[in-house]
């Protein structure tokens, strides 16, 4: 009996449902997207810190770096790829004899910092792009130079973005020989502390030579910044407010449109309808635009995440669905609590308020 | 059950009496007429009989309890929801079954000449035909006691005249009716008369 009223009530426009579902669709929907569009945006902020390198720290120290050590740091969890470079005399390509190739002597795991992976991309030399592009080599071609072949395991961008140079035409040739280093490079991500302590004692024990330069730490790329705090961004975003602001529009909203029909409501509690029995309508009543609300800010979710990072979906519908749910819990308890809060013996004042 | 009224007067704070040492008993199964000149308290003895106002002195005894309803003198209903719905309302809330419910309500209509617009929207009925759905919905809620303020004071004579003529279809066992008006016609249209005039001290 209390769900055929309800369902009168939604049919013949009683409930104004169509307008209080326009409205609390646009309140979920907007304070979804704010927030969605938000954490997007830290996002993409670290897409381009990372797609720059500033995610690399380089340790140098000319002769003086303990290439077992380096690559051990790539055991650090917040570690992807770990290694030493050392420079190694120029080589010549077969084809391009007067022009001189810069090469690197590098440990297996140097290669995955440049290539933003963990792990050996296999046998063979790692060329830069603008190498490969002169050469016309990709990463399945071999290498011809004067003196030797090399298979070409993988082709590495080095874009000139405001990261280090010397390695926008070189060519890495991956070696196992325990000798001195000159740099321990690390790409890391979110980038920390211990890590950065970690680098500082990558250096041999006989390294520090009265006239060799002092180690440094610096960053590969640091146009765009030092640090990018993206947990800490993303944990002090003002949107992170935006489900509680859905809850407090949409119970004001819920409120509001049930508020005006108190007379209706005292009327019935005045026929011997009882409150409970209300309340349970207004529930029931709530559900009429609760499935609206609910499937546009499915769609609305889902359209952003498909614009995001595939690892990302689960998280951006799991953030996306807090501002629809605060949504409809606001709407339907401020929708509950005006109806309960309807007294009969107020039905001559909200006559004479017509 | 019938209504007692023993010695009842009152007044509003220090001012004149309304009206005194009012004793009568309404019975179940009549309409009243509860007449008297401007000012004489009418709308104040239905609040007190309604338990709204405590009257100053004496007292109302309504044996058994039961419910009192109310029919404003403007009726008010849900624009948009069918007549019959209105009158149903108060039958299922009693736990009458759907069926049972509709039935009763289609014969309220009828008997307050409202059958044609049961179907309708309380939007669309005159203000005579909403005044009479007031009714019949009153009725409908089966109260021991139902109060009515003033029906006809806001309808020309015409439409007054179709109220009028279904007062006596208020007369329902076990319900006391009482019926404020300062409308002789509506007045003769009640079975009895409960008059406040000359009770003023």
């Amino acid at each position: 009996m209390i769900a055929r009223e309800a369902w009168r009530n939604v049919l013949c426009g009683t409930s104004r449902t169509g307008i209080v579902a326009a409205v609390l669709v646009v309140v979920a929907v907007g304070f979804q997207l704010a927030d969605l569009l938000t954490v997007r945006g830290i996002t993409d902020r670290v897409d381009a810190f990372r797609a720059a390198g500033a995610d690399v720290l380089v340790y140098s120290s000319v002769g003086g770096i303990d290439p077992r050590r380096c690559e051990l740091l790539a055991a650090q969890p917040t570690v992807i790829a770990a290694g030493a470079v050392r420079r190694d005399p120029d080589r010549f390509a077969a084809v391009l004899p007067a022009s001189s190739i810069p090469t690197y002597a590098v440990t297996p795991g140097f290669p995955g910092v440049l290539l933003g992976t963990a792990g050996d991309p296999g046998p063979g030399v790692v060329v830069s792009r603008d190498l490969a592009d002169a050469l016309g080599l990709t990463s399945a071609d071999t290498l011809q130079l004067v003196d030797a072949t090399a298979p070409v395991a993988a082709v590495y961008d080095y874009p000139q973005d405001g990261r280090a140079t010397g390695f926008g035409y070189a060519m890495l040739a991956p070696t196992r020989d325990l000798a001195p280093f000159d740099a321990c490079w690390v790409r890391e991500w979110p980038l920390t502390e211990s890590t950065a302590m970690l680098l500082r004692g990558v250096g041999t024990t006989s390294a520090g030579t009265a006239d060799a330069p002092s180690p440094e730490l610096t960053q590969l790329n640091t146009s765009q910044g030092r640090h990018l705090d993206a947990e800490g961004l993303f944990a002090t975003r003002a949107t992170r407010w935006a489900p509680l602001l859905a809850l407090v529009v949409a119970a004001g909203v819920g409120f509001a449109s049930t508020r005006l029909r108190r007379l209706e409501i005292a009327s019935g509690r005045h026929l011997g309808v009882s409150m409970s029995a209300q309340v349970l309508g207004s529930l029931l009543e709530s559900a009429a635009w609760a499935a609206p609300v609910a499937l546009a800010a499915a769609l609305s979710a889902a359209a952003v995440a498909a614009g995001g990072h595939a690892g990302d979906v689960v998280a951006t519908l799991g953030l996306g669905a807090l501002a629809p749910l605060a949504t409809i819990v606001g709407g339907v308890v401020g929708g509950a609590v005006a109806t309960a809060t309807v007294r009969e013996r107020q039905l001559l004042r909200y006559l004479k308020e017509r | 059950m019938p209504v007692r009224l023993t010695a009842v007067g009152h007044r509003f704070g220090g001012g004149p009496w309304l009206f005194r040492d009012l004793t009568t008993v309404l019975e179940p199964g009549h309409v009243y007429a509860l007449t008297g000149p401007s000012g004489s308290g009418k709308s104040t003895l239905l609040g007190i009989l309604a338990g709204w106002i405590t009257p100053s002195e004496g007292g109302v005894e309504c044996d058994g309890g039961g419910r009192t309803t109310w029919v404003a003198q403007h009726p008010h209903g849900v624009a948009r929801r069918a007549v019959i719905d209105h009158v149903e309302l108060p039958l299922l809330a009693a736990g009458l079954q759907a069926s049972d419910a509709r039935a009763r309500a289609g014969d309220l209509l009828e008997r307050f000449r409202l059958t044609d617009h049961a179907d309708h929207p309380f939007s669309s009925l005159s203000g005579g035909e909403a005044q009479r759905l007031m009714l019949a919905r009153g009725i409908a809620a089966d109260p021991t006691l139902l109060l009515v303020d003033e029906p006809t004071a806001q309808l020309d004579r015409r439409t007054a005249a179709t109220v009028d003529a279904v007062i006596g279809e208020l007369a329902h066992a076990g319900t006391v009716v009482v019926v404020a008006t300062h409308d002789a016609q509506t007045r003769d249209a009640c079975t009895d008369r409960l008059d406040l005039e000359g009770l003023q001290p």
